[in-house]
């Protein structure tokens, strides 16, 4: 089951909208990009479930988003939703 | 103690306080008198509004009051100097003061100026109130045993009043040096010691502020000299922490997240602690609150979160296509620090995690594809088109089907054949430097590319059929044709068709007018826009500007005295190229230079002689146009027999080719001046020799528009128009001698050889 829907927007406990955009599986991460609906920036970050919390794990490092880039580049297909 | 208690017992009370009390007594209205006029002096003019006794009494001409907090001092003092205090005994300060308080201000002031007691006050009160103070400067006697303290009203703690040095009689300071002082021991007063004004020994120093009924509790001031109040001390106030710090993060954490309670309060600032490895890994987590399907939107919001949504992911493709997805992100505690979007929100949680708006819009990456024409050919083409046309943003358009007069430059009218040899701004420039090689035919709206054709014999017919054709699939569509020259002196470098032959612009024609035969009036420019940015353009109005083949160069948009270039105006870049200014648009703050310059390449009328595709464009674009609407090919006034107009048959069609290809006479005419430097009758005598020569006739019978042009009519058939490409193209220097001997053998057997092959390529063409 896919952690979020296309066009599915998250509210999130830091009180804002976070529309949902896409995903890249890397390393059997499953790394989601959200971005508050009227900016133009995105977070990235992985689902984690605490007990019955479905929480939002963002990825703040360098180098994992780094990574994320070069997996990209080097599969283009590497987006969910096209 | 046991001092006391033996002067108690004693009786003794010669250095108790009772003496003191005595002395207090014999205080005399020539003492208060003195002491006033000293202080007067002391502050100069100034009327004393108030003395205030250094601890706590306020006595002056004012009405005197002692709050609450500081009888404490008050008692603290008189029990630590021995002074007996007690309930009665405060009861009697409150009642004189009460009686001192009472009496009229003028009454007060009479009193401590000249020693006069109201009839308000009395002198026991008087000896009250001074004895009062004076019991602070007083060592109590050993002998005397303390009273009974009395209980001590509630109040703050209070520091132990250090040992204070005597008071300098002179000056009413305390000394802080007594070791020579003879006068230390002002226990044991000796009879030359000057007496310490009474009011010095009552109010001390000046209190730098006017006592309040309700002042704030401070510290005491242990200073021995002038007592300065002691300042506030501001509220430890956590300072702006820095922002790689994690607990400054502007956004708080989720509520599950715990908080330390210690950070809740204010805190004194902490220096800044270094990031490590612990703070910077603390998984940062939200907790998803809120979920809304697209289903379950309604279906006006549905299709804006489609478009945001779609839009949004085009922005992160193009980001992880370009490298750029970190642009994109929003890291905490990435270096540097970021903007913070909220800085209100300051939040000590170490927990929290912030959003940071990237507020600059990624900018455009044109991807570079370095693509050669072995690769994919077509791609090849098609990229090296759209890299000329980029920044083409003037020239004409021929909407095909409307009124060739439509596509007219606005600017300029350049060609004619009174144009002397082939002219761009750099002037007449020789020959052979400019060789139209292709027409290339693009989507006027789109840019699609359509097709291209090398320019040479019949292209004008051949796109004449081009147009039809792309009429036939699309009747609304317009085209442009683009010239690609090239130029092997300027070093441009470019290849879009073959590989072989070297673009170095492309140009949009422009004409007033097309006859059949007859290329009146046509302007081909190159059209280059650029937005350059300089720093000062008040010292160095130098843009970078990128040709449309993609290479660089600059260009200084000031005259030597700082005026910008104006619209018309010529300006030489750093690689020696002459451009036109068509606009410069300097922004507000007079750093953003957007120029629009514009190069004009090429007289299409010489391009005509030539046999070039301007000509043929145009003339092609005409054609079409004239089929469109039902005509013929030609037009009338070229007699061409009506049976004749057969403009489908291939047989028709080499013959329009043929007639498309003639040469204006005035244009031969100026040929022939631009290389043998004869002009007027004589050029026209060997335009005329040469056309003759070339087995073909000046025509003397079409109409002269301007006799200066045309003053010999005739059309050159192609193989006249082979020649004069051939003069053009493969010119050297053995042939400019030739023609500078005006039709000599050399240039004979010359034209002849040229006039076998290029009746070779036609045959072989057609």
């Amino acid at each position: 089951m896919q952690d979020f829907q296309k066009n599915q927007q998250v509210q999130l406990s830091d009180g804002k909208y976070y529309l949902y955009i896409n995903t890249i599986t890397m390393d059997g991460h499953n790394y989601h990009f959200l971005s508050p609906k009227d900016e133009d920036s995105f977070i990235i970050g992985e689902i984690v479930h605490d007990n019955d919390k479905k929480l939002f794990k963002i990825i703040q490092d360098r180098e994992t988003i780094a990574r994320i880039q070069n997996y990209y580049l080097s599969h283009p297909d590497a987006l969910l939703i096209d | 103690m046991e001092d006391y208690e033996n002067q108690a017992n004693s009786g003794s009370h010669s250095d108790g306080w009772e003496s003191l009390s005595n002395t207090a007594g014999n205080f005399d209205k020539t003492q208060a008198a003195q002491a006033i006029n000293e202080k007067l002096k002391e502050i100069g003019s100034q009327k004393p509004k108030s003395y205030e006794m250094e601890s706590t009494v306020f006595f002056s001409e004012d009405k005197v009051s002692i709050d609450s907090d500081s009888w404490g001092d008050f008692y603290e003092a008189a029990w630590d100097d021995g002074g007996e205090k007690d309930a009665q005994y405060e009861q009697k300060v409150k009642n004189a003061i009460e009686e001192w308080n009472s009496a009229s201000q003028e009454e007060r002031i009479a009193y401590l100026q000249t020693g006069t007691l109201p009839n308000s006050i009395s002198k026991d009160t008087i000896s009250l109130l001074t004895s009062a103070r004076i019991i602070n400067f007083k060592e109590p006697s050993r002998t005397v045993a303390p009273p009974p303290r009395p209980p001590v009203p509630p109040r703050p703690p209070v520091p132990p009043i250090p040992p204070q040095p005597p008071i300098d009689t002179d000056t009413g300071d305390r000394k802080t040096d007594t070791t020579d002082d003879p006068k230390r021991d002002d226990t044991t007063p000796t009879p030359e010691d000057k007496p310490t004004p009474f009011w010095k020994r009552i109010f001390g120093p000046r209190r730098k502020t006017r006592h309040t009924e309700n002042p704030i509790p401070r510290p005491k001031d242990t200073s021995e000299d002038e007592p300065t109040i002691p300042q506030e001390k501001p509220t430890p106030q956590p300072e702006d922490p820095p922002t790689e710090n994690p607990s400054n993060h502007p956004q708080k954490a989720p509520e599950e997240v715990p908080t330390n309670p210690s950070e809740t309060t204010p805190t004194p600032p902490q220096p800044e602690k270094p990031e490590t490895e612990s703070n910077l890994e603390q998984p940062i987590m939200y907790e998803i609150i809120k979920d809304i399907k697209e289903e379950e939107l309604p279906p006006e919001e549905r299709e804006e979160i489609r478009k945001i949504s779609g839009a949004k992911l085009g922005n992160l493709k193009k980001a992880l296509a370009t490298g750029a997805l970190i642009t994109l992100v929003a890291l905490a505690f990435m270096k540097p620090p970021v903007e913070i979007t909220d800085k209100n929100h300051a939040s000590v949680e170490t927990t929290s995690q912030e959003v940071v708006t990237i507020t600059n819009e990624v900018p455009e990456r044109i991807e570079e594809v370095e693509v050669t024409p072995d690769d994919d050919p077509e791609l090849y083409r098609q990229l090296s088109i759209q890299k000329l046309l980029e920044n083409t943003t003037l020239g004409g358009k021929m909407p095909v089907g409307e009124s060739t007069d439509y596509w007219e430059s606005p600017d300029h009218e350049f060609g004619g054949a009174d144009n002397h040899g082939i002219i761009d701004n750099e002037g007449i420039r020789p020959a052979g430097e400019y060789t139209v090689e292709r027409l290339v035919i693009l989507d006027a709206k789109t840019g699609e590319y359509l097709g291209n054709f090398y320019s040479g014999n019949g292209d004008s017919g051949t796109l004449a059929d081009f147009v039809e054709k792309v009429q036939s699939e699309n009747p609304d569509r317009e085209i442009t044709v683009h010239v690609c020259f090239d130029d092997p002196a300027a070093g441009w470098s470019g290849n879009i068709i073959n590989g072989d032959v070297p673009i170095i612009g492309i140009g949009r024609i422009t004409q007033k007018k097309v006859t059949p035969g007859h290329i009146e009036t046509t302007t081909i420019t190159e059209n280059h826009s650029a937005t350059g940015e300089t720093d000062n353009l008040d010292k160095n109005g130098t843009i970078e500007i990128i040709n449309d083949d993609g290479t660089s160069s600059s260009i200084n948009i000031r005259h030597e005295d700082g005026s910008l270039y104006q619209p018309g105006e010529t300006v030489l870049d750093s690689n020696g190229k002459l451009h036109t200014i068509r606009n410069i648009e300097v922004t507000e703050n007079g750093k953003n230079v957007r120029i629009i310059w514009e190069n004009v390449l090429w007289d299409a009328a010489m391009l005509a002689i030539a046999g070039s595709g301007p000509a043929a464009a145009g003339t092609g674009i005409y054609i079409a146009t004239r089929r469109r609407n039902g005509e013929s090919d030609t037009n009338e006034e070229q007699e061409t027999p009506p049976d004749e107009e057969q403009s489908t048959t291939p047989e028709r069609r080499i013959e329009i080719r043929r007639e498309m290809m003639e040469l204006n006479a005035g244009q031969l005419i100026n040929l022939v001046d631009f290389f043998t430097e004869t002009s007027g009758d004589k050029a026209a005598e060997i335009a005329a020799q040469l056309a003759e020569r070339a087995g073909t006739k000046v025509a003397e019978d079409n109409p002269a528009d301007n006799p200066e042009d045309q003053g010999i009519f005739g059309a050159m058939t192609a193989p006249e128009k082979t020649v004069a490409k051939a003069l053009l193209t493969k010119r050297d220097e053995a042939t400019l001698r030739h023609l500078s001997e005006l039709l000599g053998i050399e240039l004979e057997d010359y034209v002849a050889r040229i006039l076998n092959e290029s009746q070779n390529n036609i045959e072989t063409e057609e």
